[in-house]
């Protein structure tokens, strides 16, 4: 295939570079920003976005832990504290953690990692990120208007529920999920369809880099995951504005109903959460032990393993909810089994590093961070999947030290270890060394000091979600200490803070590839162009760069005053025809507001959802309007397509 | 056999290798799925070997999965590599996992049983 495709080679007339420029530059000025499309800025935007919201987030934990540093503090009320702690979680979940680990990283990496020039379905994504944005301002927006959503984030009923939670919180708890999910709804579809059907040609389903495959199953995943919580979040929005009963036993409907529904998406999520964090830990060692990963097979199964388990364990979030001992049985093992597949992963970096030549630099730091906050977060997860234990430290500090020690250890330490890793590529400039270690040995160092703590007061029986305690308990010092640990792990942040700001305006520059790395997405300059590939890539093994030939083939024929696109299938990356992509617009942003106008609406009255149809579909008529090719203008030497199948 | 190969060769795997990579899960999922919806009857009437006859029908089944792997791997020519461009190379690649893939939810379907067989979880 490589051959046909060499043979088929037309040397670009003239200047190809400036035709592509022209043909995918994006919009500038204050309209330009809404109407951009291109997959680096919509995934930059997500990360960024994401960051502020995991600032705000912290800046509420920061005020949880104040409040809990000492024994009948004063410093937030019951329902403030409730607000926060609903606040906080809800935040860390659904606008911090799966938007920076899928959508973030996933919009911004995959189409470079996979040869192409843009994301499949480019006015999705950015619909998708609008829609995002205001479900995260409908839930802050709550909040400073002192009708922050307060029954925790999973928003149990009856708590949540019209006769314990009246007013208009949990309504806005609610509408954010819907939000929030149905944007990481549309990205994993324009991300799965770019994975199946955009990669290089002779990047096959068993060269796809792990990144790939990781990004592909937690697509799925979510596809399969995600209705369940909308379902759920909107039935709860109808019981509370139009009176349906979905969750009022004593007219037939079923509480429990909520739990299931709730955590059939729930636990899903904690693997889209965790397994882009070991998507990066699988793209970080082998550029950083200078080899091949050890175990592609192992590490690929258990991808796919975890995501398949990771449906069928949701019932251990309900162990203390009176379940038959019979139906918890089922679920206790399946539990137990899921650390299999990620203990092979484990073992397969270990290996990569063993047999490797390990460099520690600074994104090595964090991935050996990761290695040991997420072992403790695996153990502690392991002894909660025995029901007996389970039902011992319910409910208590034990619990949110192991979630977090799985999270973030899962999540956030990797996050960080690709930031350095990827921001190079991002900014075009390196971060500053000195000050990544500092980051990183505060943010450790305070990250154990404040949760490992916490598995103590679970044990000695301190409850979670109590805005205070009285002496006589003895969580005083114990709480101080925690307290403590989260002052340095905010020391850590803003070193991160000053660190990146700096490097962005006087670091040095970094250049396609500063590590050396295989994969696609170092083969072009650091910041990307805006169509990525100057000439598209043909790929030889599973570290693209790496095992390039002296003369590897490229890919012609894909038009430059157009924005086309390769059509590869999915099976073996093998060339299937052009696609020309939409181009920039204002409809995606239009659509986005309309539907926010439709679901906020809905809060307030029933009509709503009716009324609020109407300017959506105006917008999507729009969307969808038949223009014709992209207004880039058509040149006179345009190519045409040699390359045909 | 040699039927096998060719459209192994053309880039189409055969259904069995298919198979051999969905068996695992889907009989995971129904051993999960059946064994939770009868658990309650099982206790209530005291038919317990319904839910052993579940579990041992889909063990089978996932084993069936690694059968048709394991044919699908004797058909593989010697040229197959685990990372080479070619359809034949990919088709190794879904043999591998699928042979990885019915071992371990054999072995997940298994360990779910275990506790039905050795406890009375209905007391």
């Amino acid at each position: 295939m490589n051959m046909a495709l060499s043979e088929q080679i037309v040397i670009p007339q003239g200047n190809a570079e400036l035709r592509l420029a022209r043909t995918w530059a994006q919009p500038r000025g204050f309209w330009g920003w809404f109407m951009n499309v291109h997959h680096t800025a919509i995934g930059v935007r997500f990360m960024v976005t994401s960051f502020i919201f995991f600032l705000l987030g912290g800046v509420l934990a920061a005020m949880m832990r104040l409040q809990l540093s000492r024994p009948e503090n004063g410093v937030l009320g019951p329902d403030l504290y409730n607000q926060v702690f609903t606040v906080h979680g809800s935040t860390m979940i659904f606008l911090f953690a799966v938007p920076m680990m899928f959508q973030g990283f996933g919009v911004y990496l995959v189409p470079l990692i996979c040869g192409t020039r843009n994301i499949a379905f480019p006015r999705l994504n950015a619909f998708s990120y609008y829609l995002y944005v205001v479900g995260g301002l409908l839930l802050w927006v709550g909040l400073l208007l002192k009708t922050g959503a307060d029954a925790g984030w999973f928003s149990y009923v009856p708590l949540s529920g019209p006769e314990f939670t009246p007013g208009k919180r949990s309504d806005f708890w609610a509408q954010m999920i819907t939000f929030t999910e149905v944007s990481a709804l549309g990205v994993a579809i324009c991300i799965a369809t770019t994975i199946l059907r955009q990669r290089a040609p002779g990047m096959t389903l068993n060269r796809m880099p792990i990144i790939l495959w990781e990004k592909l199953v937690i697509s799925m995943a979510v596809i399969f995951a995600m209705p369940a919580v909308m379902v759920v979040s909107s039935m709860l929005l109808m019981d509370r504005t139009i009176n349906t009963q979905f969750f009022n036993p004593s007219v037939g409907g079923d509480v429990l109903l909520y739990q299931h529904l709730f955590w059939f998406f729930g636990h899903p999520e904690v693997y889209i959460i965790f397994l882009p964090g070991t998507a990066i830990v699988s793209t970080l060692v082998p550029v950083f032990t200078r080899r091949h990963i050890f175990g592609y097979i192992p590490i690929v199964t258990s991808v796919v393993a975890t995501a398949f388990l990771g449906f069928g364990v949701w019932v251990h979030h309900m162990f203390a909810t009176g379940l038959p001992q019979m139906s918890e049985s089922f679920f206790t093992a399946a539990s137990l089994m899921i650390v299999v597949p990620t203990a092979v992963q484990f073992y397969c970096w270990l290996a990569t590093i063993w047999h490797g030549r390990l460099q520690l630099k600074l994104p090595m730091l964090w991935v050996f961070g990761f290695f040991f906050v997420f072992l403790i977060g695996g153990l502690s997860g392991v002894m909660l999947a025995s029901v007996p234990v389970d039902w011992q430290v319910h409910d208590t500090f034990f619990v949110v030290a192991h979630f977090h020690y799985v999270l973030i250890g899962g999540a956030l330490f990797p996050m960080f270890g690709g930031l350095y890793f990827w921001i190079p590529k991002i900014t075009g400039r390196m971060m500053n060394d000195f000050l990544g270690k500092l980051h990183f040995w505060l943010f450790f160092i305070g990250f154990n000091v404040t949760f490992f703590t916490m598995h103590f007061l679970g044990l000695r029986g301190m409850p979670r979600r109590v805005y205070t305690y009285t002496p006589e308990m003895h969580w005083g010092g114990l709480n101080m200490l925690a307290s403590g640990g989260a002052l340095i792990m905010v020391a850590g942040v803003i070193v991160f803070l000053v660190n990146f700001f700096q490097s962005r305006a006087t670091g040095r520059l970094a250049g396609p590839n500063p590590w050396a790395a295989g994969s696609l997405e170092w083969a072009v300059p650091s910041p990307p162009p805006h169509y990525n590939f100057l000439e598209l890539p043909t790929v030889n093994g599973r570290e693209a760069v790496w095992d390039a030939l002296p003369n590897q083939p490229i890919v012609t024929g894909v038009r430059d005053d157009i924005p086309e696109v390769l059509v590869t299938n999915s099976l073996d990356s093998e060339p299937q025809h052009k696609d020309e992509l939409p181009g920039p617009s204002i409809w995606p942003f239009l659509t986005s507001i309309a539907v926010s106008i439709a679901f906020i609406w809905s809060i307030f009255s029933s009509w709503g959802i009716a009324y609020g149809a109407i300017p959506v579909v105006i917008t999507l008529i729009g969307w969808l309007w038949p223009r014709g090719h992209s207004p880039a203008p058509r040149l006179e030497t345009r190519m045409e397509g040699t390359w045909t199948r | 056999m040699a039927e096998v190969e060719q459209t192994v060769r053309r880039g189409e795997a055969p259904a069995f290798v298919w198979w051999a990579m969905c068996a695992g899960p889907l009989a995971w999922a129904c051993d999960l799925g059946f064994g939770y919806v009868l658990a309650q009857h099982a206790c209530s009437t005291g038919h317990h070997y319904v839910l052993h006859v579940i579990t041992i029908v889909c063990a089978l089944i996932a084993l069936t999965g690694l059968a048709a792997a394991f044919v699908a791997y004797r058909t593989m020519p010697r040229e197959a590599t685990k990372d080479g461009s070619r359809p034949l190379d990919r088709t190794y690649f879904q043999i591998l996992f699928g042979i990885v893939f019915s071992v371990a939810f054999t072995v997940v379907i298994i360990a779910g049983a275990v506790p039905r067989w050795i406890l009375s979880p209905c007391d």
